[in-house]
This record gives C-alpha cells, structure tokens and sequence, in this order.
C-alpha cells in the first residue's frame, strides 16, 4: 500500500498487467464500432479488415 | 414523545409501498400461477417443468456458468482492486476504462462478442492471419459446446465484472491505510498481508459482491442467447421457450420461481459462511 | 547495535516541504522523545524512518546498515501508530501475537511473549475480545503491547499514550522506560506532553516546521533552549522575553546587568519562576493584570513595558491583581536571543 519506488521489472510487469486490462474492456467496444460503421456487407466480410471494406453509415440510420 | 415512536414506520412507508405494489404483488402472483396446474394438480407445472427435454441441461449450464463465472470474476476484481490501490498516476482514468461495460446491457455484450467469436469473426480474421485457422471456423454451434460455453463465460465475466470492481474499490477504500503498513511492518509477505489483513478486512464488501453477482448470474439470458441462441439452454431461458414459444405462462412460472429459491438458498450460504462475528465489526 | 542515523533527509509534499535537511542521531539503547507542535512532522519522519514513505533525500541508518531503499520489514524495528492501525478482525491476543506470528515462532513463545506484553499495558483480561468491544485507551494499549512483544531492537511509537487518563498514562510511563531500558530498546518516540518527554526521555529533540530546533537533555531543554521558539513551546507557563538594547558589551536593566560581547537589540529569555519579586521600587517594574490560584504555586500574568510576562509566586504571597512588584532576574538563569533569528547568541 506504500508507494515505494518499486524495482524497474516490478514496475514494467504491473504496468503491463494494467495495459493488458484496459486492453481486455476495449477492444469488444473498438471492434463492434467497427462493425457498426461496416455495413450489412461487414458482417460477412472474410477476412475482416481493420478499415471497413464500405464505409456507410447506413446503419445508424435505423435510429433517425 | 408517543409520535417519535410511529415515527420510523412512517419514514419507510413509501418504500414499503412501493416494494408491496410493484413487486411482493407480482412476485405472489407468479408463485401462484406456478401452482395454479389446471387438470394437472398442484405440483403440475412443475412436473412439467422436470419432465422437460431441456430441464437438466439447463439446470447444470446455468450452475456451471456461475460456479465458472462469479469466481474467476471476484478474484479478477479483486486483483483490478489492488492494482488501482498501488497506482499512483492515472488512478481514475484506468478506473473509468475498466468501468465501461457497467454501461453496456448484457445483449449488446452478447453481440459484441458474437461478432468478434462467430464464424467470419475477428477472432477467426486474427488466428487466420496467424495461419492457426485456413478460413471461417464455427466456435458456436452445438458440436462445439466447450467453446461456446468458454464464450458464453467470456462474454459475462467481461460485461459483469465491473459491478463487482466498484464495490470493491469502494470497499478497499474504506481500509486505513495504516493496516496494511502495520502488516508489513510487523514482517508480513505481501501474500500475508492479503490474505491476513485485507481480504478479511474487506469482508463485508466481498459479500455483497457474491451475493449481488451469483443472483444475477443464475438470471444469466440475454448475452448466453445473443451468442448461442438454444444451443446452451439456461433456465431463463428456458423460461423465456415456455412463455413465448409454448404460451404456458404456469410453467415459465414455476421456472421463474426456481430460479428465485435457488438464488435465495445462495445468499442464505454467503450471508451464513461470510458471516461476520458481530464483536469483530470495527 | 541499533543507533538510528538520519542524514540531511528532506520531505516535499507538492510543494510543501514536511522535513527539510533533517539530522539526528539516536544512540544504541537511547530513549529520544520528539516534541514538537502539530503538523510539523513528527510523524512523517518516524514513518520516513520506517520505510512507509519515501524520502525525498538524505539517508536513514539503523546500526550500521543503510536502510534507505529496505522494505519496513527488513529494517528491524516496530513501530506504534498514531491511530493505533489495531487489526478489528482479530482478537487482542492475535493482535499482539500478529508479529511473531509473521516471525514462524513456536506457539510456546508466542504465548509467552504475548501474555509478558499483556501484563505489562494491563490488557491480561481482554485478551479473548475484540477491539472493536475496546475503549480507544486499551485499543491504544494494545498497538503499544503489539510493538513490544516482538522484543524490537528499534521502537517508533507515535503518540503511544495520548489516549490514556492521566493516572494511567503515568503508571504506563514509567512501565515502559523500566522495559525499555532494561530491553537496551533503541526508542524514538513522539509526543504533545511536554511532561511525558521530560519524564521519560534521555534527550528531547524539539521539531518545528520540519527541523529539529535544539535536541538536549530535558534539563538543558527547559533552562536553555536554544531558540525562541524552543523557550516559548516547552514549560508552562513558557519563557518570557525582553526586547533590550545591549551597549558597550554590557546587556542591562534596572536591578539587572551581564556581559555580553553583542551591540543592539536582542531578547533576554527567563522562566517565570526564575525571577525574586521584590518591592517595586527594586528590579523591573511589573504590573500584575491576572493572578490564577493553581494550587502549588500562583501564576501571576501583568506586563512589564508593553510586553507580556508571566511569573510563577508562592501560593500564600499576598498578591491582587492591580498591584505593581519589581522583578529581579539572576544572570545565570537568563537566555539571550538575537531579535532577528530568534537564535541564542
Ligand atoms: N500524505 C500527505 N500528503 C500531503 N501532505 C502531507 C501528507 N502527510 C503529511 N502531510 C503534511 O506534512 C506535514 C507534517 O505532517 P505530520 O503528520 O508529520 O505532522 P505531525 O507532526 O505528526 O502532526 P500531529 O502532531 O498533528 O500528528 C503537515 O503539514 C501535513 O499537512
Ligand atoms: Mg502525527
């Protein structure tokens, strides 16, 4: 509970165990936006690229 | 004064109210539908009930789920807790991340990873690229139902993780730091000083984390059916088969009363195993 | 074997600084008491010297071993905390045997050694309960007994019997110096009482503003200090000051003269009962404004000049309020400060 200056390896794997995590809870929510963005061709698309094969926004009509 | 006597009761009779209208009622009236057999007798529904295909399965996916589910959360929390203690920079903006999926409903994180599990999936896209997988791989099919259950486990313990997080953050807080100084003064290992001083000392919060989480995790539906649809029956679900698709109210009753007697059996068992002594409370 | 060695150690909160290029030296087996106002960093130094916080510089032994960058385990010292930091989920014996028990000893010793502890703080009959069913004296008793019961060759207590009543707390005192000494317990031990660090320590080291203004035997604290503030904190009532104008190497005013190699202004410090009072055609003209019955002694408060001064007389002297006496003071009982530093000269 201190806050000692703990050793460089400690500190590079607690880092990185912190990184790790925040990694865990938003890559599902990077990835589905992705798909959001992708268009009814996305779904299916194989293989998945990072940018979207057809950009649209088709999608978020459903709301308007 | 007489009046100060009435006065509590009056105080937490709104609530009462409340409670009695919009749930004792409803609640009264599903144990009676459950009950309410028709030519079948008193326990019909629930002969019913047992009698069905699905029944068994349903009963050991959903108590596999939370027997998998609600440990390995509390100990991921847990260790998320103790990192947030040690962090001296960015304290609040790692707990803001890690808090997202409180946000995110249980069939949205369903979906989510459906998308990233299913068959032309990212995870396929990514082990594809790694030449793991030649092309689209079904993960979440009924001949596949270790897999779909390890997604099904995933996708909760990634959506409801949060919840148990906040309480223990809070509770973690509530702990002088002076316990876990003394500890470490007096020669405790940092494993000593978890087990000996924090874990006990946060008790109370651990409880109520087990108690809220295993409850919600017997209702488990909405993200077991995003991801498999009946391929991995749970009893809500099953619940859900039987009002919707069979229109027998009387049994997805007596499903829904099960489920409520199984989740208040759990919390008897924590509330008795975790109890307190009343001279230990600081 | 375990003096305490502090070298030029510096704390920075933000911007404020806790310690600042603090030295102090502890002897093996010696018993210091840090005295000094609220806030002005007593406790940061014993938990500097514990390894709970980090330093911004200097270096901290114990013994010969550099202990800077040690965890509090390795250091070798217990440490009593100001807010007790008594563990609510176990029972007092398990409190007090929490360190050994870190320490794998047999239960024999265990026993033995807690009960030893017990005995002394008077806490044999509660050994079964927890604290929370404790009074914040016995809880306090039980952070003091925890620390003992390791047998530590260093002690930090912080505060140890702020919570006790005063009978207590002086059977408590002088229970722990006869422990301590005889134990050879290197002791740092933090205190508001003046009483209590005159009592127990064989030096006091008086803290201000994150500096140790004098560190000295009680006796030479209290006649000599060597500061203003150091005469003004320590004794009750606390030392008067003059401002005078000294000339041609001669510090003087009526019914009073010393040498003093020193021109100019400075300030003549004495205790209030180490004046005579006199007649008031003799000595300093002082004219009493309040006189506070307090059983051995009167303590009488009136002005001398424009300035503020308090004087300790017999109890049956026959003095009112209104009245004017003359004071006469004795040179060698007298501290001259520099009216700048507020530093003895
Ligand atoms: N964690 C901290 N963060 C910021 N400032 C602190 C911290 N701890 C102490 N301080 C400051 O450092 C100074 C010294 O505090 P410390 O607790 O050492 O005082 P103290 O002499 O023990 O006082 P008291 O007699 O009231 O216990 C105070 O001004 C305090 O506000
Ligand atoms: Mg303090």
């Amino acid at each position: 509970m201190t806050q000692r200056a703990t050793g460089s390896f400690k500190g590079w794997l607690y880092g990185s165990g912190v990184m790790l995590l925040c990694v865990w809870v938003l890559l599902p929510i990077g990835l589905i936006g992705l798909g959001a963005f992708g268009g009814r061709p996305a779904v299916y698309q194989w293989p998945k690229t990072l940018m979207p094969a057809s950009l649209s926004l088709d999608q978020l009509a459903v709301f308007f | 004064m007489p009046t100060s006597r009435w006065l509590p009761y009056l105080l937490i009779a709104p609530a009462s109210v409340f409670l009695a209208v919009f749930f004792a009622v409803p609640l009264v009236q599903t144990i009676v539908l459950s009950f309410d057999g028709g030519t079948a007798g008193f326990f019909g529904n629930y002969q019913r009930m047992l009698g069905d295909l699905n029944f068994n399965v349903s009963l050991r996916n959903t108590f596999m789920l939370v027997l998998t589910v609600v440990p390995l959360q509390m100990m991921l929390a847990i260790g998320m807790g103790l990192m947030l203690q040690k962090m001296q920079r960015g304290r609040d903006v790692v707990l803001w991340i890690w808090t997202i999926p409180l946000g995110v409903s249980d069939l949205a994180a369903g979906l989510v990873w459906l998308a990233i599990l299913q068959n032309t999936g990212y995870l396929n896209t990514f082990l594809f690229h790694l030449g793991v997988i030649d092309g689209p791989t079904a993960w979440l099919n009924s001949e596949t139902p270790v897999t779909l259950f390890i997604a099904v486990a995933v996708a909760e313990i990634w959506r409801s993780t949060a919840v148990v997080l906040v309480i223990i953050v809070a509770g973690l807080q509530l702990i002088p730091k002076e316990f876990g100084e003394a500890a470490e003064i007096f020669g405790a290992s940092p494993w000593q000083k978890l087990t000996r001083v924090t874990l006990p000392m946060l008790k109370p919060s651990l409880q109520s984390a087990l108690i809220l989480r295993t409850v919600l995790a017997f209702e488990v539906f909405a993200a077991v059916y995003a991801i498999g649809g009946r391929n991995i029956p749970v009893l809500v679900g099953e619940a859900y088969v039987w009002q919707r698709d069979n229109q027998n109210y009387s049994v997805a009753a007596a499903y829904a009363v099960l489920i409520m007697v199984i989740s208040l059996a759990a919390t008897a068992v924590y509330l008795r195993l975790l109890r307190e002594k009343p001279e230990a409370r600081a | 074997m375990a003096a305490i060695t502090i070298e030029g150690v510096s704390k920075r909160f933000g911007a404020a600084m806790a310690l600042e290029q603090l030295d102090l030296n502890v002897a093996d087996g010696e018993f210091v008491a840090l005295l000094g106002p609220s806030g002005c960093g007593k406790t940061t130094l014993l938990r500097i010297i514990a390894g709970l916080e980090t330093r911004s510089s200097g270096r901290v032994l114990i013994g010969d071993r550099d202990v800077s960058d040690l965890p509090p385990a390795e250091r070798g010292l217990a440490m009593v905390f100001q807010n007790y930091a008594v563990f609510p989920h176990l029972t007092v014996f398990e409190n007090v045997a929490f360190g050994l028990r870190m320490q794998k000893r047999d239960e024999a010793t265990i026993r033995r050694q807690v009960n030893r502890a017990a005995d002394l703080l008077q806490i044999g009959p509660y050994l079964d309960r927890y604290p929370a069913k404790l009074s914040g004296g016995q809880r306090q008793r039980v952070a003091v007994a925890r620390a003992l019961a390791v047998e530590p060759a260093v002690l930090l207590m912080d505060e140890p019997l702020s919570n006790l009543d005063a009978l207590l707390r002086l059977e408590m005192r002088a229970e722990l110096k006869s422990v301590l000494k005889e134990a050879g317990t290197t002791t740092l031990y933090v205190t508001h009482d003046q009483t209590e660090a005159m009592g127990l320590a064989d030096r006091i080291a008086v803290m201000h503003k994150g500096v140790i203004e004098q560190i000295d035997t009680p006796t030479r604290i209290y006649s000599k200090p060597s500061s203003t503030f150091v005469g003004g904190f320590v004794g009750s009532p606390p030392m008067n000051f003059l401002k005078l104008e000294a000339k041609n190497g001669v510090l003087a005013c009526e019914g009073f003269s010393m040498p003093l190699a020193h021109d100019g202004p400075v300030l003549l410090g004495f205790r209030g009962e180490d004046v005579r009072l006199v007649d008031a055609s003799q000595g300093l003209a002082f004219a009493v404004r309040v006189v506070e019955p307090m059983g051995s002694h009167l303590l009488l408060t009136g002005q001398v000049g424009g300035e503020r001064i308090r004087v300790v007389a017999a109890p049956q002297a026959e003095i009112a309020s209104g009245m004017t006496l003359g004071l006469q003071l004795d040179a060698a009982r007298v501290v001259v400060m520099d009216t700048q530093t507020g530093k003895a000269l």
